[in-house]
């Protein structure tokens, strides 16, 4: 719990420090781009604090390329 | 009244006027006061064209103060023309005032063969202005602003009934150390005078070893209370035109009420605040600021402050001294790597210690371990514990040694080599090892030639430790690589702080880390110096072939 | 421009340098040693050779718009869906590459040196310092290179001197003893890591000022640093031979641990760990100002420093969850990285080009045909 309290603080003075000076330039497409990437980041620390299991994407890969490896 | 003779550390200053050989530096040097202060006050007080007035508003502008003389006497036959002057006791040089000014004025001007038609009311200003003051420096005044300035910066003041312009002489000499050996940057070998605290003195330092009429005096007022002189020398044609520009727009941005030393103009013109690392250079030493300005960068003099600026400072400057162009070259190269390997040591030493003996334990040799663990047996404290108490210690110590009176001085090395030495060691509080790692950190960082990148050092050796602490080796290594980083986004006057080795520019590396012979130091550095790069063409000295010595 | 930093040939040649030598200097051998046993030398200068080929594209590809990034390229050639679908296929490589290389940095400190610090402390510390440089700019990060590039250079040797008496022919004989296959086998492998990733290069090489001199300064510090990492195996077959090479993860830090000389010089495996931490600092380091800036260009935004944290906590959080443990992530760089590079970094770039090539050829005819009418 404190952890996801933790994290979420540190996004939050982050996007602070880096998002007060945009919206005051209004550079709105900075902002959103920043935030998308920004809740998806924090989003996959959170599952990761939870232990929530993530599926791994290079099994996919691994699947894709075995005819390719020898 | 003072006496001519030079005594050992009162002096008088050397008036100015008498050396033919100054007066262009001074002409020069009057032209951009005037230039200067026209463009910093906007609204000037015009002379009244009534003496009594001008007195009075003077008198009621300085108040009381005993130390501004005001002398006010007739002149002419029958004594119709009234004239005062005013100088500031203390500041002018009173005899030149007495034997040049007032003589002249009162006694001379009368005995003079001038018929009444000629000595008139109406052009008393030019007669005294062009025949009857033997001074070499005289500005025309027509407003009180700048009556003040040269009144409090010990020139002396010559105002007529009847004009609505007055006269200054220059005629400052007040009481100075003198020139001194410098006490910060000591030298073995290389001349031993050092800048003292007045404007005059230095840049006639530097000028006695640049003859060039190019070397350029640029001088303004910086201070609205306190009119401080502050010049700045460059070689005209060896200088990067931009670069003098710069500097100029720096030194005018600068809106300030006193500048009391150099390090006032240093903090609000370099270009990074927030860094530990110095990018002006300060020095002492007329030799060092000499052999700046033929490198193309340029000095910023300071009145009241023996401490020189140099600009641009890179960071090999603060490992260079000027000692290392007065010894041999191979001596003085081996003595640069010295500095490194000492910088490094003072920064490294005790983190690696904390490191080693926290993480790494494994790369000690085992006998080495045995001993070192130990001496460690009854030290209650972990590594890090122990290293910043006795590297806090050494701080206060050397704070201590540096802040206290002379006369304790002793005092202080017993308590210190006792207390930290001996002591804590057989009380243990801390190991012996511990203690031969902060004294070597100790003396490492006194090898620095500049004391400002010590001062880093010394910051920095903290944040080593706190990483070695947590992150051993691979804690120091992240801190390198920082340290690296910052010092690359660094740039002291627009030129990289690391230049000759990042950027590399191997022109350059005959006199970075290496010091080759004077006769392969051909050019000027590259980057501080666009124009007239080339510096001497003496061939390597050869001895004289055996068959010509024999013919 | 996004970047107003500029960097000059050398800088250029000593980041391709070090980003040649960064992490194969600890994973290489042993990879290499697990296909091609005792001719894993061979192996790795073919490698090497064949390498020059994939320098020889990027080098075609960007002097096909010298002031241009390789996202850039792929707007202008390719249009603007296609092109930054393909933009950002090459920018996911890299995305996965960084987190890859945080966790190498992770698994290695903690299994060999810090062994009691958690993991994510480690990567979240070297991402952070990662961050501070790629926020200073590319001109920073070069130049830093610049300044560690003699440390590296001096460590290896120092290290190579130190090793030479331990050397025993023995252990690269037989030659060919499995034949060519296994040789080339193991080439194969060993062009994912780290030749072909030199792709990220096309995102840095418009930045260089001395256009004529970039390609020369390409090809050399690849081929230097290629030749680094053949010398490298070599002496670590010589040194431990080809079974125990293949059975360590990080056998070029085991070599370390065999330097004895006299009495004192013992255990300086930790020059490994810095020479290591510092290169594949400077090639993470790249890959992610590479990804930022590749980034701030396909949204076009103005500044591709506001993405450095959201992309740090991607980062972080796909080095923890990409590889449930270091065997799934060798199996990983043993089979697929290879196939993956070659897709991303060779037949991607291949295609651009020959489109590239074509459109300009029309372009041109056009021109010549609206003239002559």
């Amino acid at each position: 719990m404190w952890a996801i309290i933790g994290l979420l603080m540190i996004g939050g003075v982050i996007s602070l420090f880096e998002i007060l000076p945009l919206i005051k330039q209004k550079n709105w497409r900075e902002v959103t781009v920043f935030f998308i990437l920004l809740s998806i980041g924090l989003l996959l620390n959170i599952l990761l604090v939870l232990r929530i299991e993530i599926p791994t994407p290079l099994d996919l890969l691994n699947q894709l390329y075995k005819p390719f490896t020898f | 009244m003072k006496s001519r003779k030079p005594i050992p550390l009162l002096k008088l200053r050397k008036r100015k006027h008498s050396q033919p050989g100054q007066s262009k530096k001074d002409q020069n040097l009057n032209i951009n006061q005037n230039e200067d202060t026209d463009q910093e006050q906007a609204v000037p007080i015009h002379l009244h064209r009534e003496l009594k007035k001008n007195i009075e508003y003077i008198k009621q502008m300085v108040g009381n103060s005993s130390d501004i003389v005001i002398r006010e006497f007739d002149l002419g036959q029958t004594g119709e023309i009234k004239i005062a002057i005013f100088y500031t006791d203390g500041l002018a040089d009173k005899s030149f005032v007495n034997d040049f000014i007032l003589e002249s004025l009162m006694v001379n001007i009368r005995t003079a063969n001038l018929g009444s038609d000629v000595l008139s009311k109406k052009n008393i200003y030019e007669i005294i202005k062009s025949h009857s003051l033997p001074a070499g420096e005289i500005n025309e005044l027509v407003d009180f602003n700048k009556v003040f300035y040269h009144i409090l910066s010990g020139d002396t003041v010559v105002l007529m009934d009847g004009f609505l312009k007055g006269l200054s002489i220059g005629s400052r000499g007040w009481a100075d150390r003198g020139v001194q050996e410098p006490s910060s940057q000591t030298v073995v070998r290389g001349p031993k005078d050092g800048f003292s605290e007045t404007l005059r003195t230095n840049t006639a330092l530097i000028r006695r070893r640049i003859k060039d009429p190019n070397l350029r005096i640029e001088t303004k007022q910086i201070g609205k209370k306190t009119q401080t002189d502050v010049s700045i020398i460059y070689l005209k044609d060896v200088a990067d035109e931009k670069l003098v520009q710069e500097v100029k727009a720096r030194l005018k941005k600068i809106n300030i009420d006193a500048i009391l030393e150099s390090g006032y103009i240093e903090e609000l013109i370099q270009d990074e605040t927030y860094s530990p690392f110095p990018t002006v250079y300060n020095t002492e030493r007329p030799d060092s600021v000499a052999g700046g300005i033929l490198e193309g960068r340029i000095a910023i003099v300071v009145d009241g402050t023996p401490f020189v600026l140099l600009v641009p400072a890179l960071f090999v400057h603060f490992f260079q001294s000027s000692e290392d162009y007065y010894q041999r070259a191979d001596i003085a190269t081996l003595i640069r790597f010295l500095r490194y390997f000492a910088f490094f040591l003072a920064l490294i030493t005790p983190s690696a210690y904390i490191a080693v003996t926290t993480f790494h334990q494994e790369m000690i040799p085992t006998p080495l371990l045995i001993s070192l663990s130990s001496q460690r047996e009854g030290v209650p404290f972990p590594a890090l514990v122990e290293a910043l108490m006795m590297e806090v210690t050494f701080e206060i110590l050397r704070e201590a040694g540096v802040r206290m009176p002379r006369a304790i001085g002793s005092s202080i090395s017993i308590v210190g080599a006792l207390v930290i030495g001996q002591a804590a060691v057989e009380a243990g509080i801390i190991s012996a090892s511990m203690v031969i790692i902060v004294s070597l950190t100790a003396i490492s960082s006194f090898v620095s030639p500049t004391f400002n990148m010590g001062i880093s050092v010394r910051i920095l050796r903290f944040i080593f430790m706190f990483l070695a602490a947590t992150f051993g080796l691979f804690g120091i290594i992240l801190g390198l690589i920082m340290m690296v980083l910052h010092l690359n986004s660094l740039r002291s006057f627009g030129i990289p702080y690391l230049a000759p080795n990042a950027p590399f520019i191997l022109k350059d590396q005959k006199d970075n880390f290496l010091r080759l012979p004077h006769w392969s130091l051909h050019s000027r550095p590259a980057l501080i110096n666009q124009q007239e790069t080339v510096k001497e063409n003496t061939a390597s000295p050869k001895p004289p072939q055996p068959d010509e010595a024999n013919q | 421009m996004l970047e107003k930093g500029k960097i000059s040939a050398f800088d250029f040649q000593v980041i391709v340098l070090v980003f040649t030598i960064g992490s194969s200097i600890l994973v290489g051998p042993g990879l290499l040693a697990r296909f091609a046993k005792q001719d894993a030398w061979m192996a790795s200068s073919l490698a090497l050779m064949i390498s020059v080929s994939f320098v020889f594209l990027y080098i075609r590809l960007a002097s096909l718009y010298p002031s241009l990034t390789f996202v850039e390229c792929n707007e202008k050639i390719l249009g603007k869906w296609i092109g930054n679908m393909v933009s950002i296929l090459f920018l996911s490589y890299f995305y996965y590459l960084s987190s890859g290389l945080v966790r190498e940095i992770g698994d290695f400190l903690t299994t060999q040196v810090l062994v009691e610090t958690p993991i994510q402390m480690i990567m979240i510390m070297f991402l952070l310092i990662s961050l501070f440089g790629v926020r200073l700019g590319l001109e920073v990060i070069c130049r830093t290179a610049v300044i560690f590039f003699p440390w590296i250079v001096g460590f290896l040797l120092m290290w190579f001197l130190f090793l030479i008496p331990e050397i025993k022919l023995v252990h690269i004989q037989p030659i060919f003893e499995g034949g060519i296959v296994p040789i080339i086998q193991g080439s194969y492998h060993s062009l994912g890591l780290p030749f072909l990733e030199l792709a990220i290069f096309l995102m840095i090489s418009p930045y260089v000022t001395e256009k004529e001199s970039v390609k020369k300064a390409f090809y050399r510090g690849t081929f230097i640093g290629g030749i680094i990492l053949s010398f490298l195996v070599t002496i670590s077959i010589l040194v431990m031979g080809a079974e125990f090479t293949a059975r360590n993860t990080y056998p070029s830090y085991i070599l370390g641990k065999k330097i004895s000389i006299g009495e004192f010089v013992q255990r300086i495996e930790i020059i490994v760990a810095i020479i290591w931490l510092f290169t594949i600092y400077f090639k993470l380091t790249i890959c992610y100002y590479g990804l930022a800036l590749g980034l701030a260009q396909v949204f076009k935004l103005n500044n591709y420093k506001i993405l450095l944290f959201p992309l740090a906590f991607l980062i972080i959080s796909l080095a923890l969850f990409s590889h449930p443990d270091i065997v799934h992530f060798h199996e990983f760089l043993d089979h697929t990285w290879t196939p993956l590079s070659l897709t991303i970094c060779f037949f991607l770039p291949l295609f651009v080009y020959v489109i590239g090539v074509i459109r300009k050829k029309r372009a041109i005819e056009n021109q010549s045909n609206t003239e002559n009418i």
